[in-house]
């Protein structure tokens, strides 16, 4: 594992330090590649050793079907500042299956639940998760709650004009987001 | 979604590119954009289906606006009927300091203006004397004038680029006061 964890690795990335980009990196790795519950004590145990390390997360992939509860990441790492998260799986070849991709009712109920507790997430980046106008309004009862992000990128995904309504209802009501991303979407 | 635009204060930054946003939906962002002071200082509504009646409160728009520092309105498709309105929107308005406006239905000459003004406005954004580039040191510093789509915004940085490069010049020799006009000198 340890030898394909640093490719394109810059610790500019990483807050210029080589340590924090190494524990960046392998816990992004490890919630990439984790496959089923099973292993979910041991990922428990790898997010409580690097607690206060991790700042920036770029999570491009989550392998299996049934995906991670993302609850636990928030619990666990009370420093992160930077999300990007794309819930899908890279190189599938002959094993694409449709359900592998997206962001499922699920996933965003469990998300957005996290949303009012983060204490340090200012960047949220949410990049092709074929989210939808319902999935959107689950996420934006938990934004509304939210006081520390305060730039968001919702791009590639499939909101469309009712989605966008809910967008700017929370938009209407934050006083902190600076940045709004809704690039490539069915506005 | 421009209603919320017209109360929100926070947003510097919008991104709406590779959207469906028409005419409707553009101009009414522009009106409701000017009716609320906002403080937004990037927007980006590229690749969208916005055509003329969109130029055209964009250009009342830029008139009024004194935030907006950057826009990309390219990958549209706004044609030459009201170019010359947006045009004097831009001269009027100097706080804008970027513009793209590549592949939408303008005349290449049309373009090349509209890059002259907003450079113009860049280099006095940051305290450089504008001084037209003549054809020879053009041919010079990109190396040949057939260049494609992106001969003209070549030109525009070439020339932000040689501007700065007499100004740090300048700076250094500690020379008379006076404005940086030899270009040629280095």
């Amino acid at each position: 594992m340890a030898k394909k964890i640093n490719k394109d690795c810059k610790k500019e990335d990483h807050g210029g330090s080589y340590k924090q980009a190494f524990i960046e990196r392998r816990i992004q790795t490890l919630l990439e590649n984790h496959k089923s519950d099973a292993g979910l004590e041991e990922l428990k145990k790898e997010l409580d050793a690097a607690r206060y390390e991790v700042f920036c997360l770029k999570v491009s992939q989550l392998i299996s079907p049934q995906h991670l509860d993302m609850s636990i990441v928030f619990e666990f790492l009370p420093n992160l500042t930077f999300l990007t998260l794309t819930y899908g799986a890279k190189h599938v070849g002959m094993e694409y299956e449709r359900p592998l991709f997206g962001m499922k009712m699920s996933d965003a109920k469990t998300f957005s639940s996290c949303l009012p507790q983060t204490q340090s997430l200012t960047y949220l980046s949410l990049p092709g998760n074929l989210i939808d106008d319902d999935l959107i309004s689950i996420l934006i009862k938990g934004l509304m709650l939210n006081k520390t992000i305060t730039q968001l990128d919702l791009s590639h995904n499939k909101i469309s004009n009712s989605g966008a309504r809910k967008i700017a209802k929370y938009v209407l009501q934050t006083k902190i987001l600076t940045h709004l991303n809704l690039g490539d979407n069915m506005i | 979604m421009a209603q919320a635009l017209k109360v929100n204060k926070s947003l510097i930054s919008l991104n709406l590119k590779l959207n469906r946003l028409d005419d409707k939906a553009g101009s009414k962002l522009c009106i409701d954009l000017l009716n609320n002071h906002s403080e937004l200082q990037e927007v980006s509504l590229s690749s969208n289906l916005l055509s003329n009646m969109f130029c055209e409160s964009l250009a009342e728009f830029l008139r009024v606006n004194k935030s907006i520092k950057k826009l990309d309105i390219s990958c549209n498709f706004i044609d030459e009927s009201n170019a010359a309105t947006l045009k004097d929107s831009l001269e009027f308005n100097e706080n804008i300091i970027e513009i793209d406006v590549r592949k939408n239905q303008f005349q290449p000459e049309t373009e090349a203006e509209i890059n002259e003004i907003v450079t113009r406005n860049y280099l006095k954004s940051k305290n450089i004397p504008y001084k037209k580039i003549g054809p020879q040191l053009k041919s010079k510093v990109i190396g040949g004038p057939d260049e494609d789509t992106d001969n003209v915004n070549a030109t525009a940085n070439a020339q932000a680029n040689a501007a700065s490069n007499a100004n740090a010049q300048a700076a250094t020799q500690k020379s008379e006061a006076s404005s940086p006009t030899k270009i040629k000198d280095d």
